[in-house]
């Protein structure tokens, strides 16, 4: 800003950029169970976000100093963001190319869609903030500024945080553990769900011995919906192997955790089959509930044959 | 999954009970076994080796196929 123009609102500026911060800080404890990594990712993350939260909190500043060519140059280097997605998607794909299981283009666009996303949040969380600390200040002077900026950013340090927790798949579907059995000599079922053919008398005792069976049974039509969608199972498959393991690796094919669905009836149950190396029912089941819905998946169940054969078949049921 | 592996949905191998008469290879090899101990035995080791998925025909023929 010039050094002609008003005075720089020190208080709302950093009151935006403080809780713009926070929030990402807030935001980043829950997801890095997946995602990003720990140190480096972290680092990273916390310094793009304060780069959002300067954006954020000097905007209004900036359009109140009628500095406008700053606040044009703001709004510019929002665009950025963009590029912060696709740097995402690039990186974890490359990273998907050498794994036993992988995330899926689906999961991969959502991650970085929710990174790109939170630092818009953590922008509009530092506008709001420097907003009413700026103009509460300018009527009622420097302490009540303090008290406006404090009181702002933690209301909507809270409402972006409830917002971000976003649904689940236990939020939708019922989890169920099963044990994993053989029809036909070699069918491989979870509950009543067939997932694939093991050929290898070998093998067929692995999965009897180890193998976990879990049953999927949707509770809404968001449900149906998501684990007809292929990215949204393999979403399940690689959470699983993440948090739980899979005893599984080069030249074990059959071993590779798998999700299908209840065919050729449809019913829209899913099951999976894996191997796992926590073999921990509990762990195994909060795993697959805490799973998140993704966004392509939601997409998916609003027009998908799925959803409309499953609210036939709701209605018949009443 | 990209692992040096072939491509999928392509039959790696044939390991079989019948005769030359019943099955043939066509792109694939077939390994024309005795019992059902050395069918599981070369089926495994090739599985182990490829990274090729044992398929049973139920018929005494069993598929290979790259995962």
């Amino acid at each position: 800003m010039s050094s002609q123009g008003p005075p720089v609102d020190w208080v709302s500026l950093g009151l935006g950029i403080g809780f713009g911060v926070l929030v990402r800080l807030l935001l980043l404890k829950r997801d890095y169970r997946h995602y990003p990594g720990y140190p480096a990712g972290f680092v990273s993350q916390v310094t793009i976000a304060f780069f959002a939260a300067v954006i954020g909190g000097a905007f209004f500043p900036a359009l109140v100093a009628k500095e406008y060519q700053a606040a044009t140059f703001l709004v510019l280097a929002a665009t950025q963001f963009t590029g912060l997605r696709k740097i995402e998607v690039a990186k974890l794909s490359a990273i998907d190319k050498l794994t036993l299981v992988e995330r899926g283009p689906s999961y991969i666009q959502g991650i970085a869609q929710e990174f790109e996303e939170r630092n818009y949040l953590v922008m509009g969380v530092a506008v709001a903030t420097a907003l009413a600390a700026s103009i509460v200040g300018q009527e009622f002077g420097h302490v009540w500024s303090w008290v406006a900026g404090l009181v702002t950013g933690v209301v909507v340090a809270l409402i972006a945080y409830v917002v971000k927790s976003g649904p689940e798949l236990g939020d939708v579907c019922e989890v169920e553990l099963v044990p994993l059995k053989f029809e036909k000599g070699s069918l491989l079922y979870a509950g009543p769900v067939m997932l694939m053919e093991v050929g290898l008398p070998k093998a067929r005792e692995r999965f009897l011995k180890d193998g976990v069976g879990i049953v999927l049974t949707p509770k809404t039509p968001r449900g149906a919906g998501a684990i007809w969608d292929l990215g949204q199972r393999q979403a399940i498959v690689y959470n699983l192997y993440e948090i739980v393991g899979s005893k599984t690796d080069i030249g074990y094919g059959e071993r590779i955790p798998i999700c299908r669905m209840d065919l050729p009836e449809g019913t829209g149950i899913a099951g999976v089959g894996i191997i796992p190396i926590a073999n921990d029912p509990k762990r195994i089941a909060e795993c697959v509930r805490r799973t998140p819905l993704l966004e392509t998946a939601k997409a998916h169940a609003v027009h998908s044959p799925a959803l409309i054969a499953w609210e036939r078949s709701h209605e018949e049921g009443k | 999954m990209s692992s040096g592996l072939p491509e999928s949905g392509s039959i790696y191998a044939i390991v079989t009970l019948k005769t030359p008469q019943d099955v043939q290879g066509g792109v694939s090899p077939v390994f024309y076994v005795k019992t059902q101990q050395e069918q599981e035995h070369i089926a495994m080791w090739i599985s182990r080796i490829t990274g090729a998925v044992v398929h049973d025909l139920h018929d005494g023929t069993w598929l290979l196929i790259p995962v």
